[in-house]
């Protein structure tokens, strides 16, 4: 069984893009005594290195984002409460009500929600934009407010994190899972050497990705996801997109890249030969840090693992623990192949 | 108050399974009035003068609003009916605990964007709200019934300026007020009797209140709950404004000479207090006490609140201690005059 404190950790810690500096100082904290070298490049990604028993015959780079969706504090109105915009592509109908922490003090708030009782009848049924939510701190005053929040503070999904009979519930899964096996794989004594990406910005535009994969100049990348699983009550197999419990999910294209094929056969088979329950992605949706890997320099080809993940980009995800050990063993596993290809 | 308080909204009753609020409180109560407990759910604590001829009910509801499972479907889904005013606009994705054999953690089902269809600023619809536990059905059912209950599962928490957020405050502040004024009461020689009722289902149809108000048949009465305080969104007319104090109810259903000594009561104890003027009925158990039998003269005092009926409500804990003071002055002073 995997021990998952250290995801825990992950999960709990706040870093919506641009503010990811404390999930990078625990990673740091976590790999620095596992004999790699790392440092910070100028927009915060964490790039690490780890010598294996072997050299390499090919760079092989595996990227995670640090970042999570979230909120940014873009005014404080006369009554106290905050208006926000959202960092990421937050699921709008899924932060009504729900409680937040903000800037680096970490005050918490709710998103105001007008009583039931008092809604006229199309209201009940309406989701409001997010333009129209204000965050109650439990201020009464613009005044109060300014002594403990500021414009720019992050706003980010109140932590939790829950795993009961292989199932894990938590904030920000997207993707402090992928740097949770990426971290897991550099404490490893490793058969190749290995180089690692654990890169800012992600949710908004792969930002981090772009400038990391071009200091590092890999010649095979392995982005370690989260994808939506719409495995769920109301949507049949055709739009699953992928089931949670099936393994991890390789991807074949996405809105922002047409993946390697020999990459993906290469993943396949090793999962044959292994015994690793794999799955691949079935739609043409979302995008990740691959559509900014595969494209930066002369091109870099890459491939991407992720688990599936319902509710993504909402405060909370659920995974399954099973699926974890499996996309951990994949991406090592492709990586070495890769190394020696 | 803030331990009452903490203590009172980590339990998890929803209506009709009241049970788990009411371990919490029994301990308490016993130690100063005769606790008792009725075929409705409710819970009775009595105390002051044994044969007293007059009596005084206090009521406040101990359900909280949640869900009802209605169906389990066989990939470990289970679907949900409203158990009271649930607002649809805030389940999705939201966390929330199965209360089964054992308590089991879910989330309620939220679409992606993409499968939507449209659909992206409607809230879930009232016959389609489904819960996650990422249990397989066989594993599931046999922790799940139909019929189990499932509550948000947010803990409470402190905000700034000793305000606390709980999905639970509705009505668990009005509980620990009451608490609060027993604990004041309990010092003092009483001459009449003071009946604590925490009754059950208030929010589904009041049974709890109509039943006990009917087994009591108190001489007076006065009921606690909630109500709406200023908050953004909101037309600010009318409304209560959090740390200003008590809530007293003015309404045609309520008894004018009660809601005046709980003026005066806020007077002499130089408590500040707002008025809440209703054209009619008030939403709370005191529109089912009031009624019952050949009726009961009742009074209302309500703790303001914001952001009601989800997992992000919003109260003082001033506001809940003024109230049980209020209600502790009002009842001494009654007690000298009544009696």
């Amino acid at each position: 069984m995997l021990n998952t404190d250290f995801l825990r950790k992950l999960c709990l810690c706040c870093g919506i893009s641009g503010d990811e500096s404390r999930v990078c100082e625990l990673i740091k904290k976590r790999i620095h005594e596992s004999g790699v070298e790392m440092r910070v490049d100028a927009m915060g990604n964490l790039l690490v290195s780890k010598k294996g028993k072997k050299r390499a015959k090919n760079k092989v780079l595996l990227s995670a984002h640090m970042d999570e969706v979230g909120f940014i504090v873009t005014d404080i109105c006369a009554d106290g409460t905050l208006h926000i915009s959202s960092v990421g592509g937050v699921d709008r109908r899924a932060i009504y009500g729900k409680s937040a922490l903000i800037g680096a003090k970490g005050v918490r708030g709710a998103i105001s929600v007008k009583p039931i009782h008092l809604l006229s009848g199309d209201e009940r049924d309406s989701v409001i934009p997010i333009d129209k939510m204000v965050v109650d701190i439990g201020t009464d005053s613009r005044e109060e407010s300014l002594k403990y929040v500021s414009l720019g503070d992050s706003v980010c999904f109140e932590p939790n994190y829950t795993e009961k009979n292989g199932i894990i519930m938590a904030k920000a899964i997207d993707d402090r899972a992928g740097c949770f096996i990426l971290t897991e794989i550099l404490r490893q004594e490793l058969e190749y050497d290995i180089f690692c990406s654990f890169v800012v910005q992600e949710e908004v535009g792969l930002r981090g990705a772009r400038a990391a994969s071009y200091t590092m100049k890999p010649d095979f990348a392995i982005v370690v996801e989260s994808t939506t699983a719409a495995d769920i009550p109301g949507s049949d197999s055709t739009n699953e997109v992928c089931n949670v419990g099936k393994g991890a999910v390789l991807s074949i294209m996405d809105r922002a890249t047409i993946y390697d094929k020999e990459c993906l056969n290469i993943a396949l088979k090793t999962a044959e030969k292994n015994n690793i329950k794999v799955q691949l992605k079935r739609a043409v949706a979302g995008g990740n840090d691959a559509g900014a890997i595969h494209t930066s320099a002369g091109g870099v080809r890459t491939t991407a693992v992720s688990l599936p993940c319902r509710y993504i980009h909402s405060q909370t995800g659920l995974i399954s623990s099973e699926d974890l050990q499996s996309s951990l063993d994949i991406v090592k596993m492709t990586a070495m192949e890769l190394a020696k290809l | 108050m803030k331990n009452l308080i903490f203590n009172l909204c980590s339990a998890k009753a929803v209506s009709g399974e009241e049970a788990p609020v009411k371990e919490a409180v029994r301990l308490a109560l016993e130690t100063y009035a005769e606790v008792s407990t009725d075929q409705n759910g409710n819970l009775f604590a009595k105390f002051g003068k044994k044969d007293a001829k007059y009596s005084i009910m206090l009521d406040a509801h101990i359900d909280q609003i949640g869900l009802i499972i209605t169906h389990i479907d066989d990939n470990g889904f289970v679907k949900a009916s409203p158990c009271g005013g649930i607002d649809r606009r805030v389940l999705q994705a939201d966390r929330f605990t199965i209360l089964g054999k054992t308590e089991v953690p879910c989330l309620c089902c939220s679409t992606p964007p993409h499968l939507s269809n449209g659909k992206e600023d409607k809230a879930v619809a009232a016959g389609e709200i489904w819960f996650d536990t990422g249990l397989a059905s066989e594993e599931l059912r046999e922790i799940v019934s139909l019929g189990d209950r499932i509550v948000f599962s947010a803990e409470p928490k402190l905000l700034l300026g000793n305000r606390v957020l709980s999905p639970a405050l509705d009505n668990r502040a009005g509980v620990a007020a009451l608490m609060y004024c027993g604990d004041i009461l309990k010092r003092h020689e009483l001459n009449c009797r003071v009946i604590i009722s925490l009754s059950s289902r208030e929010e589904v149809n009041m049974a709890g209140a109509k039943t006990a108000a009917f087994s009591l048949y108190p001489s007076e009465a006065i009921a606690v709950d909630v109500s709406f305080a200023k908050q953004s969104g909101v037309p600010s007319e009318g409304r209560g404004v959090l740390d200003e104090g008590p809530m007293i109810g003015i309404s045609p259903v309520l008894d004018k000479d009660i809601t005046s000594k709980l003026i005066t009561a806020a007077k002499v104890k130089k408590l500040n207090y707002q008025l809440e003027v209703m054209g009619g009925v008030t939403g709370t158990t005191a529109d089912a006490i009031s009624s019952t039998r050949g009726g009961i003269r009742t009074g209302l005092v309500s703790i303001p609140m914001r952001s009601m009926h989800t997992a992000v409500e919003i109260a003082s804990l001033n506001d809940i201690a003024a109230v049980g003071e209020l209600l502790a002055e009002y009842i001494l002073e009654r007690s000298v005059t009544v009696c």
